[in-house]
């Protein structure tokens, strides 16, 4: 008895839900016609190919030139789907750096239409939920920015059919990011047309709401908690990455996060209107839906928790797998790297706590196959070479008084920053000149990790491997120097 | 089947920090056309976007059909047509589309909604509109649409505010016979600040004043309140103040100029005869004479007195 009754309970949902699956598309399909009877779907529809279809041309012409002058050699070419498509002047960087131009357009009326017109009254006083009005809104944005998507396939079949051996993968992913994008821009969209009857200023708060997201990332970055919210709220890079054919976990949950707040705070906003609550309780609903979706983001976005898919032919954006064993080597113990960020030092910059996040970022490719590696940042102060700007500039200077001087400059918090015998006290840096290095533990030995005077600074991947190899061996190699014509001497260098 | 459509207990609702309306209680029958009369800003609108669900009330309750409008709003709602003081019109919609829509967000059954969108048309007299586009149409064209999408589901309530609002007064004839013909089978309520127009086409009368009601009646027991008690007099030849306070039943008398005059006076309207009787005996020369018809604004006047 209790499996029919839960049976029929089941099937009673089942058939609630379809009503409701009905009428979220109904609205769509609405909305939808609303849309195209304005000439606004059509003329950015228009505008969008036009503009796709000059950056393609353009960039093939170059190609072309390119294969023209380079004669039988074929010199320069990396990739060509990279140079058409996914490169820096490509089309999908070139659309989607333009996208905020659109969206704000095409959701601007969304939900202010209707609050402008009074409409909004029919939906209150129609048997309707407000989460099937914002579904049903979203779903036709969904859809129409579905329609641009194949704009853009237009020009990636081209492509594909006219590159040998394309990236097809890639371009894929290129797809999936350009969409997603169009979907999480299009959530703050309409949010934002939930906010005020009027549409233009709809448009302008979601330019700004987008200008916004794009410039989190570099706020607030010196100070530790906030630092991991607002650096993981910036929508700057999420879409690049799948550009150059890598999709992680986090950058996906990260756009259905951006949408599931917005589209969470119209809902509310949308509620309410027809309700006279206190504000507190408005606002703690806000909050609630803002940190719930901040939280997920945070447990994506654990170290462990991340898949990757990298879509690329040659797997370009993962580690080698000679470098992938390496690593795995290292087993389940912990590897801890510590950064020594002299204040005085040229380098500094890349162990200020501003920039902790980037520091994180270049370890990323390691985190994938190896969770546990701690990242630590220690800042202190100590002589530097007098080759270096800070021992040239300032002669006669002592320490203190450079050490002073530097935080100053640098906006960095002198009680942050360990004194010259604090730091001799913890570890011997003066092989190292006090220069900006990286110290990796891992069981009971160590090693350091260079940064160089190159173009790339940062050390490469075989410069991270051969460290975490000299890791591992228990002996390490002497390695000779032979010196003079017929004198034979022996250095110990490590 | 007693029971009423609509009760409405204790309701309150508060802007922020003024009160739009206090302690509203009223019951709606099944059947027939109660009239909402208010002045501007007397509170009609809020009462009406409450009892539609488009307006969470602070306090008090709504009961449709004996079902709550704060717990269960969808089934509350099914039972309402709500027009909207301006008519809630998707104008880049064809009539058919838009009515299509609305039945659909009314959650009616897909199969159901052919039939039910061509009475509505039929009913509503925009049957050959069908595919006509709403901004396309005049404005009274638009708000016979609006009434047909608050009618298209078959409701067993529907809550018109002021729907002659802007329209042409042949138009204004045209949309009190539809309303009148809506009534034969529901409930409707209507708002208007016109009093003529209450007593035109209502069973029942609800008063609003500053959020509150100050009279709630049939239409007869009203009509006793609107009894005229002044008049306008034309005289050739008037007559001293004190000789007019003679006759019976006025109580006050004012000259507009030097012929014309306004007579108060309490009771019946048998005063009328009394007095020409009177002009013709004393030789007043009386050449007009008309009932003044109690303005709007003095009832109000005089009911919330009454009530406080």
């Amino acid at each position: 008895m209790p499996a029919r009754e839960a049976g029929a309970m089941l099937s009673s949902l089942a058939t609630l839900t379809r009503y409701t699956m009905k009428l979220i598309l109904k609205i769509a399909r609405t909305e939808l016609r609303t849309l195209f009877y304005s000439p606004i779907a059509w003329f950015l529809m228009i505008v969008f190919l036009i503009q796709c279809g000059i950056n393609y041309f353009a960039e093939m012409e170059a190609v072309a030139r390119n294969v023209a002058i380079s004669g039988a050699r074929q010199e320069f070419f990396t990739s060509i789907t990279n140079w058409v498509f996914l490169g820096l002047r490509g089309v999908f960087h070139n659309v989607m750096s333009n996208l905020y131009l659109y969206v704000p357009l095409l959701t601007m009326s969304l939900i202010s239409r209707e609050l402008n017109s009074g409409t909004i009254k029919l939906l209150y006083s129609s048997p309707v939920r407000i989460y099937e009005i914002v579904f049903g809104k979203y779903i036709a944005m969904m859809v129409y920015s579905l329609v641009l998507v194949l704009i853009v396939s237009v020009f990636v079949i081209a492509g594909g059919t006219g590159i040998q051996q394309a990236e097809t993968g890639m371009m894929l992913s290129a797809l999936l990011g350009f969409y997603l994008l169009l979907c999480a821009y299009c959530a703050i969209g309409l949010f934002m047309s939930c906010l005020t009857s009027y549409q233009v200023v709809a448009a302008i708060s979601t330019f700004v709401m987008i200008g916004i997201l794009s410039y989190i990332g570099t706020v607030w970055q010196d100070i530790g908690f906030v630092r991991e919210l607002t650096y993981y709220l910036s929508i700057r890079g999420r879409a690049q990455k799948m550009l150059a054919g890598l999709i992680s976990s986090a950058d996906v949950t990260y756009f259905l996060m951006i949408v599931y707040i917005f589209l969470g705070l119209s809902i509310y906003k949308l509620k309410s209107g027809m309700e006279s609550k206190p504000v507190m309780v408005k606002a703690t609903r806000y909050l609630a839906i803002v940190a719930s979706a901040l939280l997920l983001g945070y447990c994506s976005s654990i170290p462990g928790a991340v898949g990757y898919w990298d879509t690329t032919y040659h797997q370009t954006n993962t580690l080698t797998p000679r470098v992938q064993q390496i690593v795995k080597n290292l087993g389940d113990e912990p590897l801890k790297v510590t950064a020594y960020a002299n204040l005085l030092d040229r380098y500094f910059y890349l162990g200020n706590p501003r920039s902790f996040n980037s520091y994180k970022a270049r370890w990323e490719p390691y985190l994938r196959f190896k969770d546990n590696i701690i990242l630590d940042n220690v800042m202190y102060y100590d002589s530097v070479p007098v080759t270096e700007a800070a021992g040239r500039r300032h002669e006669g200077k002592s320490l203190k008084e450079l050490a002073d001087q530097y935080s100053k400059t640098l906006n960095v918090d002198l009680a942050d920053v360990l004194t010259p015998e604090q730091i001799r006290k913890q570890i011997d840096l003066s092989g190292e000149n006090n220069r900006y290095v990286m110290h990796l533990q891992w069981k009971d030995r160590s090693t350091f990790l260079r940064v160089y005077n190159d173009m790339h600074i940062w050390p490469g991947e075989a410069e991270v491997a051969a460290a975490l190899q000299r890791l591992q061996q228990a002996t390490l190699p002497k390695i000779a120097f032979v010196n003079g014509v017929r004198t034979q001497l022996i250095e110990n260098v490590s | 089947m007693s029971e009423p459509i609509v009760k409405i207990e204790k309701l309150s609702h508060r802007y922020s920090r003024s009160w739009a309306i206090r302690d509203i209680n009223m019951e709606i029958p099944r059947s027939g056309i109660v009239g909402l009369l208010g002045s501007n800003g007397a509170g009609k609108s809020t009462t009406m976007n409450i009892l539609c669900g488009a307006l969470n009330q602070t306090e008090g309750t709504v009961y449709i059909n004996g079902i709550n409008m704060r717990d269960h709003p969808q089934q509350a709602k099914k039972e309402i047509g709500f027009l909207p003081q301006n008519p809630p019109l998707y104008l880049d919609l064809t009539v058919d589309e838009y009515l299509y829509y609305c039945a659909a967000l009314r959650r009616m059954p897909r199969h159901t909604i052919d039939k039910a969108v061509k009475e509505a048309k039929v009913r509503c007299g925009v049957d050959h509109f069908g595919s006509r586009l709403l901004k396309n149409l005049s404005g009274g064209y638009r708000q016979r649409v609006g009434i047909a999408q608050a009618i298209v589901h078959r409701p067993k309530l529907v809550v018109l505010d002021e729907p002659t609002n802007g329209l042409d007064p042949n138009q204004i004839i045209e949309v009190r016979s539809l309303i009148r013909e809506i009534a034969a089978e529901r409930a409707v309520i209507f708002s208007s600040h016109i009093l003529s127009e209450v007593q035109l086409l209502c069973k029942e009368i609800k008063m609003i004043e500053n959020g509150r009601i100050v009279f709630a009646d049939s239409i007869d027991a009203f009509n006793n309140y609107v009894e005229p008690h002044s008049m306008l007099v034309h005289l050739e030849n008037p007559p001293a103040v004190a000789e007019l306070m003679n006759v019976q039943g006025v109580t006050k008398v004012d000259f507009l100029s030097e012929r014309q005059l306004r007579i108060f006076f309490s009771g019946d309207q048998e005063i009328t005869e009394r007095l020409v009787v009177a002009s013709v005996q004393h030789g007043w020369r009386l050449r007009e004479i008309s009932l003044e018809k109690t303005a709007l604004d003095e009832i109000f006047k005089q009911l919330s007195s009454q009530k406080n």
